[in-house]
């Protein structure tokens, strides 16, 4: 099999299982009891049952369930997936505000604690002081949960330090507090990823530096460097990518914790709280970002295995 | 080897870089410079949507509302009513109202508000089909005569003491002729403020309007609403200085805000949590039964388990003492005597043996903490209360449907004057807020019957008599009015949380009198 049907295959399996978790959430959230008007209404004065009724003909709650599950696949081909039942903006607008923020958060996490994490990990197969700083800290920082991190951070940084502000998000308009804003929750997140990464980056290099490829290029008289970077790293990174691409895909609606500790508005807190709301319109919409999102990176990184190891795609 | 770790110290000294800077950022970057622009930093207990006219969407909602947007009439500091849009209101009899409008009334575009913008923006919020939180109140709506540009005559088929309250509703500002659609955004109001930009999610932030009726009298130059939904994190911001006030602080947090030398805590008393029945199932279709819960359940645990101690324990109707109609004796119903309530269980043949499902939710953990604390309690007088916590959603579509046998429940209602009952003992699924089943037409009766008086006197003897049904019958059981607090830094001036039900529904009003030393 070329790369191009490989790459093909891929690309129609992953959006088969996008619309499929579409059908399935759609059904699941319909089948579990609670109805979206009676939630917002029980935060309303007094209303009774017959203007509960009218709102749920606004929101065509009326309609059969295969009527209104045929209404939202055909208006997710144009990504339209209806109007927030609680804040009355269609939802596809609100998804896209808090998925600007979800991604940046994640992709300036994943960087940082990728490049950290290889960094890390090759720094303590070259030297001791490395090895007993990844030996003593990574075990720890893997072991703290991202909420417990993230308090202990805003009670030692902003709290008692008095510098970066507790939480809460800055519009990219003003530049400067929109970053003072992310150092905190990037760093939450980050810190587990560089220690998963270096953990398996060393892991990696260990083994790959006993390979008998290692020896003859050593004993052609290549540079460390050059051996080190050309033959050990780029076979240690195959497997680190696998683990990257885990770890940002998931990144992307399971940082909800680190959002709620730092007030950021991002996706994984907005999909809770639909999903507390019954806001059907607003948890389609984030399962379909958050899944074909998660689906995207795994093709993506099933594909760049194809590159990093031309056997890949030919099995 | 060597060249492995020259390579080291040049990563090392990346990254030590990239830590200074970050440093030297948050050591240089100056925060707080808007307290000489006036600009008031609010911390905001949920993020608001679009505002839409008419229906609820929760406290957060109404502070926002209640900047962009002005009633006819509103309230003050210590809760009274005062005119706003109206320069001047009467009460012609106890079903008619007349309203005159102050001159030059402009919207935030400038254009005008005259009698028939406000009976349009009336007769939109009397119409069922837009769920409006006021539809109580103007369901009863006959006419809206407008014999001139200033003038309104409001005519309701049925008298109701409370009509003014209702118009001080944050949810009933005026609006223009375009918000009066399902849907339609309703950013364009009567109010002190009006929107500059809107960062979805984030924040709202509000400039002075100059079309305001009173803006000489506005000292702030603007407010930024920033969204915190959580507890915690908001307090964190006040703390931390990101914010001048918050609203709705956590009572976990009660204690770290005081202990703060340069911080307000302003708490009053606020909304009360009760208990529902099932009055179409037995044992609580029997009043016995009820009147035993009443007496089975200490208040005094409920405010300690669910609100930290910050709360008044209750043994009867709460209200304000200020409010007119109120008396004493309302609040004198019950009291915590576990023997008259084993008494009470085995006078109605339950004594042994009773096993109950009690409904409360999983997401407000004061809500999930007062079933618990009642569970203890009933335990003591032989009921087995098994607790049934489900998420919110799940929660209100159980408690519409009689999905229970005890359930908890909140209320925050938005006037503060005896009707308000009505909402409580009126019984689901007429009124999402009653026990299930219950029938309190003679209740209502007699609350009808004091909203028809003007004279208090007249109308409270009423009112007692509605109330003393409700002690007898226990249609609801109210247990605890919780601490509702704001927090502020001390150089905010002239806000104040307004006491009683009306903190949630009043103290948005506030802000326009706030300034910034």
């Amino acid at each position: 099999m070329g790369l191009a049907a490989y790459c093909g295959k891929r690309i129609l399996v992953g959006l088969a299982m996008i619309l499929s978790v579409q059908v399935i959430i759609f059904l699941a959230i319909q089948v579990v009891p609670g109805d979206p008007v009676e939630a917002m209404m029980s935060e309303a004065a007094h209303v009774g049952a017959d203007v509960i009724e009218v709102m749920r003909q606004q929101f065509g709650l009326d309609q059969p369930m295969p009527v209104r599950l045929w209404r939202h696949m055909v208006g997710l081909l144009s990504l339209d997936f209806g109007t927030s039942f609680q804040y009355t903006q269609p939802a596809s607008d609100i998804i896209a505000s808090r998925l600007a923020v979800s991604i940046e958060l994640v992709l300036l996490a994943s960087f940082f604690g990728i490049a950290g994490g290889v960094l890390i990990g090759s720094a303590s197969v070259q030297n001791r002081l490395g090895e007993h700083v990844f030996s003593f800290f990574g075990p720890i920082i893997l072991s703290i949960p991202g909420y417990v991190m993230g308090s202990i951070l805003i009670l030692a940084v902003p709290l008692s330090l008095g510098w970066l502000p507790a939480g809460g998000m800055a519009p990219f308009s003003d530049p400067i507090a929109h970053m003072r804003a992310l150092i905190l929750p990037i760093v939450t997140l980050a810190l587990p990823i560089a220690a998963t990464i270096a953990k398996v980056t060393r892991f990696e290099i260990l083994e790959v530096r006993s390979q008998d490829w290692v020896r003859t290029s050593r004993a052609y008289g290549f540079p460390t460097r050059v051996t080190f970077r050309r033959d050990i790293l780029r076979n240690a990174l195959t497997p680190v990518l696998t683990i990257s691409a885990l770890e940002l895909g998931g990144l992307i609606g399971a940082t909800v914790l680190v959002e709620k500790v730092f007030n950021l508005p991002g996706l994984g807190s907005l999909l809770v709280q639909a999903v507390n709301m019954r806001d059907y319109p607003l948890i389609q919409g984030a399962v379909f970002v958050i899944s074909t999102f998660y689906i995207t990176i795994n093709i993506v990184a099933d594909i760049m295995y194809g590159f990093l190891d031309p056997r890949v795609s030919k099995r | 080897m060597k060249r492995l770790s020259v390579m080291k110290i040049h990563r090392r000294t990346l990254l030590t870089g990239a830590l200074g800077m970050a440093a030297a950022m948050a050591t240089f970057v100056p925060g707080g410079a808007y307290a000489a622009d006036q600009i008031l930093k609010f911390g905001l207990s949920a993020n608001v949507g679009n505002l839409v006219y008419g229906p609820s969407r929760g406290a957060a909602q109404f502070i926002v509302n209640q900047q962009i947007h002005r009633g006819l009439v509103k309230f003050d500091e210590n809760g009274t009513l005062v005119p706003a849009l109206a320069e001047s209101f009467k009460a012609i009899d106890s079903s008619t109202y007349s309203f005159t409008l102050r001159e030059g009334l402009k919207f935030h575009d400038g254009s005008p508000i005259e009698a028939s913008t406000v009976k349009a923006s009336l007769e939109y919020l009397a119409d069922k089909k837009v769920g409006a939180a006021i539809y109580s109140a103007l369901s009863t709506l006959e006419s809206i005569e407008t014999p001139d540009e200033r003038t309104l005559i409001v005519k309701l088929s049925k008298p109701n003491a409370s009509f003014l309250e209702y118009m001080a509703d944050p949810n009933a500002g005026i609006s223009p002729a375009a918000a009066l659609a399902t849907g339609a955004a309703n950013w364009i109001g009567a109010g002190p403020f009006k929107l500059r930009t809107n960062e979805n999610g984030v924040s709202l932030d509000l400039v002075k309007a100059d079309t305001y009726y009173d803006k000489d009298e506005v000292k702030l130059d603007g407010v930024k609403f920033v969204f915190y939904p959580d507890s915690s994190a908001r307090t964190n911001a006040l703390l931390a200085g990101d914010v001048d006030v918050i609203d709705f602080v956590g009572w976990e947090d009660f204690e770290r805000v005081e202990a703060a030398g340069n911080l307000v805590l302003d708490a009053v008393p606020g909304p009360f949590v009760y208990t529902m029945f099932n009055i179409k199932r037995a044992p609580f279709d029997n009043p016995k039964v009820r009147q035993a819960i009443a007496h089975a359940i200490k208040p005094e645990n409920v405010v300690a388990v669910a609100f930290y101690g910050h709360g008044t324990p209750l043994n009867g109707i709460p209200m304000s003492p200020n409010n007119d109609r109120y008396d004493p004796s309302m609040g004198k119903l019950w009291g915590y005597d576990p023997a008259k309530a084993r008494a009470l269980l085995t006078e109605a043949g339950v004594a042994d043996g009773l096993k109950i499902k009690l409904l409360t939710s999983s997401t407000y953990s004061f809500f999930r903490d007062m079933a618990l604390s009642m569970q203890a309690d009933l335990k003591a007088v032989g009921i087995d209360a098994e607790l049934d916590a489900p998420d919110w959603a799940t929660y209100t579509s159980q408690k519409a449907s009689g999905g229970y046998d005890l359930a908890v429940g909140g209320g925050a209602p938005s006037v503060a004057g005896p009707v308000y009952l009505q909402a409580y003992v009126v019984g689901a699924p007429a009124s999402s807020f009653g026990s299930y089943g219950y029938d309190a037409s003679a209740i209502v009766a007699h609350i009808q019957a004091g909203e028809a008086q003007s004279d208090n006197a007249t109308a409270r003897a009423e009112y007692l008599k509605a109330v003393q049904i409700v002690g007898e019958d226990v249609p609801f059981l109210p247990l605890a009015q919780r601490s509702q607090a704001y927090a502020y830094s001390d150089r905010v001036e002239g806000f104040k949380n307004v006491p009683g039900f009306l903190s949630i529904t009043g103290t948005g009003y506030m802000i326009e009198k706030a300034s910034i030393r």
